[in-house]
């Protein structure tokens, strides 16, 4: 069953430690508004990754492309200039792996998981599978370049 | 002395993020090979001589952990040391790849000085290692 208020700690600790170390990107968490606005609008790049271990579920990952390309260039450390499209979707498809790899183990450090591989999601679908899911905890931040939704979706049973 | 370096990764961003972590750790690198899995990384390893892998755990068609496996049973590479790289930060996870033989574990997130520590542990480099150290991880760094 899963504890609210500590994956919650752990998804928040893992935005902050996670973009700042490897992405360069200094945090805000809980700027809930702005955050939603951003990842409203049409150019927001979205990944999902699925887990299973003593909870089963996916985490979204959502920022606006705007960020997306300048965390794209800092986590390679190129110009932005030379920034593909294969950079961007591959940089946000780490930076998930990152979020839910560090989030599951400060979640629960004595336990093993298994995450699925991240794959980008079209974010309508995203955001209308979410409203259907149970148990979600979904942590709102804000950076330099825009805000970042990062979010948790239990499946109802868990194989 | 220059090293050949194998980074295995399915994600092209994260395999020039650890090429750059190691240039800017300052170690003579011979030359870089990449490979997206650990299939690909099994062909690399057939036919060049390589000194260190540092391999992600979570790949598609083979992972590190089965990758681990495969040299260690390969009495032809067995030797090279093998880092993984990984998000999954578990004692159970880390005691497997240890058991399975990895030199050694980088948590990600990582930071530049991780990868140089533990490079430098693992390959030698004499102004940091004295002839006392342990070429590999016992598995208490988390």
């Amino acid at each position: 069953m899963l504890n609210h208020q500590t994956m919650s700690n752990a998804m928040k600790a893992s935005i902050s430690k996670v973009l700042e170390q490897m992405f360069f990107l200094p945090v805000n968490i809980g700027h809930a508004a702005q955050a939603e606005k951003e990842t409203e609008s049409k150019n927001v790049i979205c990944a999902e990754l699925g887990f299973k271990g003593d909870i089963a579920g996916s985490f979204l990952l959502a920022l606006p492309a705007k960020l997306a390309h300048r965390a794209a260039a800092d986590f390679m450390g190129v110009d932005a200039a030379t920034v593909t499209s294969e950079h961007i979707y591959g940089t946000i498809k780490e930076m998930a792996n990152i979020l839910a790899g560090n989030t599951l183990s400060l979640y629960n450090p004595d336990k093993a998981f298994d995450l699925e591989l991240p794959k980008l999601k079209d974010h309508v679908k995203a955001k209308q599978f979410f409203a259907k899911a149970t148990g979600v905890v979904s942590i709102n931040a804000r950076t330099p370049g825009g805000g970042i939704t990062f979010s948790l979706f239990l499946n109802q049973a868990p194989k | 002395m220059a090293y050949n370096v194998l980074i295995v990764d399915d994600s092209s961003p994260m395999r020039a993020v650890i090429k750059k972590t190691i240039k800017a750790s300052g170690f003579n690198v011979g030359r870089f090979h990449e490979a997206s899995n650990g299939k690909q990384a099994l062909d690399i390893l057939k036919d060049r001589w390589l000194d260190i892998v540092l391999t992600d755990y979570n790949m598609p068609e083979m992972n590190g952990l089965d990758l681990l496996i495969r040299i260690k049973s390969d009495d032809n590479i067995k030797d090279i040391p093998i880092v993984i790289i990984t998000t999954e930060g578990s004692r159970q996870r880390i005691d497997a790849f240890l058991e399975q033989g990895a030199c050694a574990y980088i948590k990600k997130p990582f930071s530049p000085e991780q990868i140089k520590t533990k490079l430098n542990r693992i390959l030698g480099e004499p102004d940091v290692k004295s002839s006392n150290d342990e070429q590999c991880d016992e598995g208490l760094d988390f």
